[in-house]
């Protein structure tokens, strides 16, 4: 082999190993400035449908009934209003469960019960979810 | 009291000269490695014993210790090892290195003023690339900053410094710049208060928009239905409530709606600032 054939290979290895180190470091540097600030205004919405797993859970047509309400009244009604309710879960949330293990009846009592609860005068203790500063209180059925 | 004496001198001519504590050249290399392998504790660990036994700690132990704190997500103590490195360095170009990963950190802790402020320790005297890089980082801070005035006068002085005048990418990031300042949330807003629903229409959320206005002429509906059936004072307390509380929604969403479709403006200019990072030319 020709000195100036090993010249050129030994110069294009160092170019390559040294280009590379240089492009990892700018690609490095951009995948950091792109994390600062707008990376999460690509992410699509997640529609209310796939929000609430619980709703495609239905053992029969009256659990189904309510589901789509619960999804109507989400999508149509809760969507058009500011935060408002002082629960998590939401009170909506909490009566659909509600009638889903303890029945219409029963479910839709312990529903409004749950809304008559859900404002600031009301007596009782909850924890505070530190995340979103909303009441805790889940549905709890023996 | 024999068998103490013996188990001394048993002890002591055992041949443990050939056990030796890590030296410096081994604790660097051993923390080299967990650099590379990934391992940032590991690493942090044995370059903070390293500076604790070393004379003269040198720039270049600094910089990965830095590195390993940035790379760990501890950004604040980073930022104190990029300093020690950078007044520990007499190489310009490396110290504008240091300068510039420092800024980095600043920008990743939304700490915009502080990343200008670094920047004013750059040297660029007869050094075009550090003086083109400075420019490309201050004119980030300020736009990330939100300062889009500050932003186009910088951006537009290194753009005609890097000859890019003509790039596709530049005409592009002024139209989403000039598209982002035309959209005005508090003219959505107002636009919903009295008609609700045009403010969210106007900026091209038609699903939203049609809903608001369905809902709040539905409440209009009940309300004279009320006042019909009823009497005008049932009709306030019964519905107007509910009217209030929905046609507030409704507004606020509309602004919510602006604000979102001009942070998706600034995103895609942004996504393409980043794409004229001075190394790729």
């Amino acid at each position: 082999m020709s000195l100036k054939m090993t010249r050129c290979i030994v110069l294009t290895l160092l170019i390559s190993v040294f280009g590379f180190q240089s492009w990892s470091q700018v690609e490095e540097e951009l995948a950091v400035l792109s994390a600062i600030k707008y990376d999460d205004s690509t992410v699509e919405k997640v529609k209310v449908r796939n929000q609430y797993e619980h709703v495609h859970v239905n053992t029969n047509e009256i659990q189904f009934v309510f589901s789509g309400l619960f999804l109507f009244y989400k999508s149509f009604i809760s969507s058009q209003d500011a935060q408002s309710c002082s629960f998590i879960p939401s009170c909506s949330v909490y009566a659909l469960e509600a009638v889903k293990k303890q029945g219409v009846l029963k479910g839709m009592m312990n529903g409004f019960d749950r809304l008559s609860r859900c404002n600031s005068l009301s007596p009782e203790k909850y924890e505070v979810d530190p995340e979103t500063r909303l009441l805790i209180d889940p549905l709890q059925v023996q | 009291m024999m068998q103490k004496i013996l188990f001394v001198l048993v002890i002591s001519f055992c041949p443990f000269h050939h056990l030796y504590s890590q030296t410096i050249d081994e604790t660097f290399q051993f923390a080299a490695e967990q650099f590379k392998l990934g391992n940032y504790t590991n690493s942090i660990l044995a370059y903070e014993r390293a500076i604790y036994f070393e004379e003269k700690t040198s720039s270049d132990t600094y910089m990965k210790l830095a590195e390993s704190y940035f790379k760990k997500g501890n950004i604040e103590r980073a930022i104190r090892f990029y300093d020690n490195a950078s007044f520990m360095e007499n190489d310009i170009n490396k110290r504008n290195d240091i300068i510039f990963k420092k800024c980095l950190a600043y920008l990743s802790i939304k700490e915009f003023n502080q990343a200008i402020i670094s920047l004013t320790a750059i040297n660029d005297f007869n050094l075009p690339e550090a003086k083109f890089k400075k420019q490309y980082y201050k004119s980030i801070a300020y736009f990330l900053k939100e300062d889009f005035e500050q932003f186009d006068k910088i951006f537009s002085e290194y753009i005609i410094d890097m000859n890019l005048t003509s790039n596709v990418g530049y005409s592009t990031i002024e139209i989403y710049n000039q598209k982002a300042e035309k959209v005005k949330p508090n003219l959505a807003m107002w636009m919903s208060v009295f008609v609700p629903g045009t403010g969210q229409i106007l900026y091209g959320n038609w699903k939203d928009g049609l809903n608001s206005l369905a809902l709040s002429a539905s409440l209009v509906g009940l309300y004279f239905n009320y006042i019909v059936q009823f009497s005008l004072v049932e009709g306030y307390v019964v519905v107007l409530p509910w009217f209030q509380r929905y046609h507030k929604g409704g507004y606020m969403k509309a602004k919510e709606t602006a604000l979102e479709k001009q942070r998706e403006y600034r995103a895609n200019a942004y996504g393409e600032i980043l794409q004229l990072h001075p190394a790729l030319f």
